[in-house]
């Protein structure tokens, strides 16, 4: 068995020896320290390694929670100085997360109870303020990697509104049952029937328990019908809000007029069984979703400059104008301009290129830059909302939100099936009352009722349900079911390079010339250790065995290399022209030159890494559609991806975000649908433009970039088997379609000729939508399996 | 027979009380988490912070036995 870290239990490549243990990083060692030092090895013991690495840990400040009016936007509930909050901490992950946030009280006293609501991924948290402070409880979370965020308003909505769909599922089946069991009698036959007057007690009980299945508990289905008919839109709620009122009205008159025993078993039922399937939908949306745009990653509060007075202000507060100070580690909220003398700002959240960027006085700084040095004096420009950053981010308006929602296909048979409804439920009205005047009305409502699309309005979110859950399984996360149907429809794929076929973290180094002695390779690292571009990141990682010296005069030319005095040796490293040396290697920008006291000692290739299986990845994913592929990055790795990549053309480098994000809607104007693949921030603006938008992050539990879909890294080698699976899942629902419909074929025969009598209709109803759960059910679960998921 | 339409409303007003703990057990969250509650039930209590600590080492050393 291969070595893994004791506490988050990932692979690595160096090791920490503590405590007799291995662990993959110093950050491990600290949270094991902490959990040992306060007894609570337990931790341990319910899982195995399950501790989260937190590879980036950027700093965060969360001072500005401790400021009265945003800690009562905050809070829950709040008297004296007990509080109490429910956190979003998206790394609950295990029982042992449960555990040990559940036993917070022993890291710190002033926690008195911590809840864990493990679907929702929240820490419900009671603590008492006069012994640690907001700001310290979000800071002790985040100490032992467990980063919490703060609730978004949507995310408090979705619970409430899981609630009331569970409540009135109760309902509902609380109504079905007794409405079944009164119109039982009605199903006797003549020899042992009870009483009439009695049966017309049972009767007007069950009109009694009707109402509220349709007004409580079936009320969405009159509302979204309402809404979409005065939009102009035909859905399947259509159908259903009409077959609804046919029936009541029907049965009511079956039963007033003392004629027959009405449908409202069938009716009761109905609405039970579309709500199960909407509870079924609201829970894999629940198990699935995961919330995230710009500004969670961006603090709340920050310090703002005025009359020489230092005072914290929620973002949404800034105005045009106002001087905001920014720290060490922070992330600038808003576009702003430059006061101090000069910054270096790290992009690479936006960017995804990790070379900080150097800024002089007076320049515009872009919002989304994570200052590092020295607290840095701004004067905002523009308001966070309408910056660099929010443009890109801009958020879908919500109509487009609401129909992706809903299956496309799912839509257009809805809207002829709507249709062809309401004609034949006319012609038949029309034929009755030429024929039979008695009884066009009844044939006109039956139509009506067994015509209802219960099985149709099922078929989706089973199918679809489960093959999302499948899929989450496999660590492919879908923000919404109807993303697979959008899967099927790709035909062109973007693939960013750096960080999602490469592995942002590893780069594969060779050195070429002569060997160097440990010494000299101390004095490489020693100076690669004082530059933060990834080239010399890449090397200071490879050469990690060997110490490091001081460096005297250390001097960064941009584009070209670093230099400093080493032990008392002059080293410059960098392009071959910056240490003056001849190259004739094709590709130089991937070259590192080592040049000590005059002497040229040769040069570091560093490559990047790409992810394994990588090529045929995108070989098989060329076989059924175009690829792309656009990079940030200079054109070092052209030769490679040529080789796999078909057209040459379709390989495009020195990408901003806006390049890739107009590249992407180009794509669209000739008529594809476009998958993009992305990993960065400055991949969001190609995610959302993109009809699929696929985020990879190395680590699922972390936040990544808002987009349709999450893929951990470690399975996009599978990208093409979770396209033929949503292929395979969509044929399912054609296939559950056509079932609904030959359902509806022998219903709609009884009912146009006038002879559907309740007890078929209570048979046929129930029977077509359990048949049709039943069916997509297990087949996307056996085609699951058949394609190793 | 008018017996039995007594006994109809009678289980009715039965169902409702149910139907009421159940609206009572959603409202008080009881259906939120299907999960931390079949886990923590298991979690030890408090007392054995010493007994746990030690664990850590005995796994260790066992875990090394068994590379060994």
């Amino acid at each position: 068995m291969s070595k893994t870290c004791y506490h988050c239990g990932s692979p690595s490549q160096s090791w920490v020896r503590h405590d007799d243990k291995d662990f993959c990083c110093d950050g491990c060692v600290m949270v094991y320290d902490i959990l040992k030092d306060n007894d609570m090895g337990a931790y341990y013991d319910i899982e195995k390694a399950p501790g989260i690495r937190n590879k980036k840990a950027p700093i965060d400040y969360y001072d500005y929670l401790d400021q009265e009016d945003i800690k009562r936007s905050v809070l829950d509930f709040h008297d004296g100085n007990i509080s109490r909050i429910k956190l979003y901490v998206p790394a609950i992950h295990c029982s042992s997360c449960i555990w040990l946030i559940e036993n917070m009280h022993r890291l710190h006293k002033g926690v008195i109870s911590s809840t864990v609501n493990f679907n929702r991924r929240e820490a419900a948290i009671t603590f008492n303020e006069d012994e640690l402070k907001l700001s310290e409880l979000m800071g002790l979370l985040a100490s032992i990697n467990y980063k919490p965020h703060i609730k978004t308003e949507e995310q408090k909505k979705t619970a409430k509104r899981s609630k009331r769909l569970l409540v009135k599922l109760g309902v509902a089946g609380f109504l079905f049952g007794n409405v079944m069991l009164l119109s039982f009698p009605d199903y006797l036959s003549d020899d042992i029937a009870l009483n009439p007057e009695i049966i017309a007690w049972f009767k007007w009980i069950s009109v009694l328990l009707s109402i509220p299945a349709m007004f409580f508990s079936g009320n969405e289905y009159f509302i979204t019908a309402w809404k979409n008919i005065k939009r102009g839109i035909v859905s399947i709620d259509m159908p259903i809000a009409l077959g609804i009122i046919a029936i009541f009205v029907r049965s009511l008159f079956e039963i007033a007029t003392d004629n027959g025993s009405g449908y409202l078993d069938s009716l009761t039922g109905l609405v039970f069984f579309l709500l199960i399937g909407k509870w079924y939908q609201a829970k894999t949306y629940e198990a699935l979703s995961f919330d995230n745009d710009y500004s969670s990653y961006f603090p709340l509060g920050i310090t703002r400059i005025a009359n020489n007075k230092e005072e914290i202000v929620p973002i949404s507060e800034l105005q045009t104008g106002d001087k905001i100070q920014v720290r060490n580690g922070e992330i600038i909220p808003a576009d702003a301009k430059l006061l101090s003398l000069g910054a270096s700002i790290d992009y690479s959240f936006i960017t995804g290129e990790s070379v900080p960027v150097r800024k002089e006085k007076e320049e515009l700084i872009y919002a989304g830059g994570r200052v590092i040095g020295n607290a840095l004096l701004l004067e905002v420009e523009k308001k966070a909302e309408t910056g660099y950053l929010a443009e890109l981010w801009k958020e879908r308006s919500d109509a487009e939100e609401q129909e992706s929602m809903i299956s496309n296909t799912l839509n257009v048979v809805s809207k002829y099936f709507t249709i062809a409804i309401i004609l034949i439920s006319t012609l038949t009205g029309i034929y009755w009352s030429l024929y039979d005047s008695s009884k066009a009305v009844m044939a006109f409502t039956s139509v009506l009722i067994i015509a209802c699309p219960c099985a149709l309005a099922l078929s989706v979110p089973f199918a679809f349900g489960h093959a999302g859950r499948i899929l989450g399984k496999n660590h492919f996360y879908l923000k919404l079911t109807a993303i697979i149907e959008k899967l099927t429809k790709v035909d062109a794929v973007v693939f960013d390079k750096t960080g999602t076929l490469t592995d942002p973290d590893h780069f594969e180094v060779q050195f070429e010339g002569a060997e160097l002695d440990q010494y000299t390779q101390s004095i490489v690292k020693s100076l690669a250790y004082q530059s933060r571009h990834p080239l010399s990141r890449a090397l200071v990682k490879h050469l990690e065995k060997v110490g490091t010296f001081d460096v005297l005069d250390f001097k960064e030319v941009e584009g070209a290399g670093v230099e400093a005095m080493v032990m008392n040796q002059y080293i410059q490293m960098g392009s071959a022209q910056f240490v003056g040396a001849r190259s004739d290697a094709k590709n130089q920008s991937a070259q590192v030159y080592i040049k000590l006291d005059d002497k040229v000692l040769g040069f570091y290739t560093i490559k990047n890494y790409y992810r394994p299986n990588w090529q045929s990845m995108v070989k098989t994913v060329q076989e059924f559609t175009e690829v792309h592929i656009l990079s940030g990055d200079n054109d070092a790795e052209q030769g490679v991806l040529n080789e796999i990549v078909n057209h040459k053309d379709r390989i495009h480098f020195y990408q901003t975000p806006k390049d890739k994000q107009s590249y992407v809607s180009q794509l669209k104007k000739q008529g594809k649908t476009v998958m993009m693949v992305g990993d960065g921030l400055n991949d969001v603006g190609a995610l959302k433009e993109a009809q699929v938008g696929i985020a990879v992050a190395d680590d699922v539990h972390q936040f990544s970039p808002s987009s349709d879909a999450i893929i951990s890294a470690s399975e996009l080698m599978h990208l093409p088997k979770f396209i033929r699976f949503s292929r395979s899942a969509l044929k399912i629902v054609y296939v559950a379609i056509i079932i609904s419909f030959l359902y509806n074929v022998v219903g709609l025969s009884f009912a146009v000729s006038g002879r559907l009598s309740p007890l078929f209709a209570a048979i046929l109803m129930p029977l077509s939508s359990v048949s049709v759960v039943v069916f997509t059910s297990i087949s996307v679960m056996l085609s699951g399996r058949r394609k190793g998921l | 027979m008018e017996i039995i339409i007594v006994l109809v409303v009678a289980s009715l007003c039965v169902a409702l009380v149910f139907l009421g703990l159940f609206i009572w057990a959603v409202k008080t969250g009881q259906y939120d988490d299907d999960y931390s509650p079949s886990v923590r039930i298991l979690f030890d209590q408090q007392e054995e912070k010493r007994k746990s600590n030690n664990k850590i080492q005995n796994l260790s050393k066992t875990g090394k036995q068994a590379k060994a």
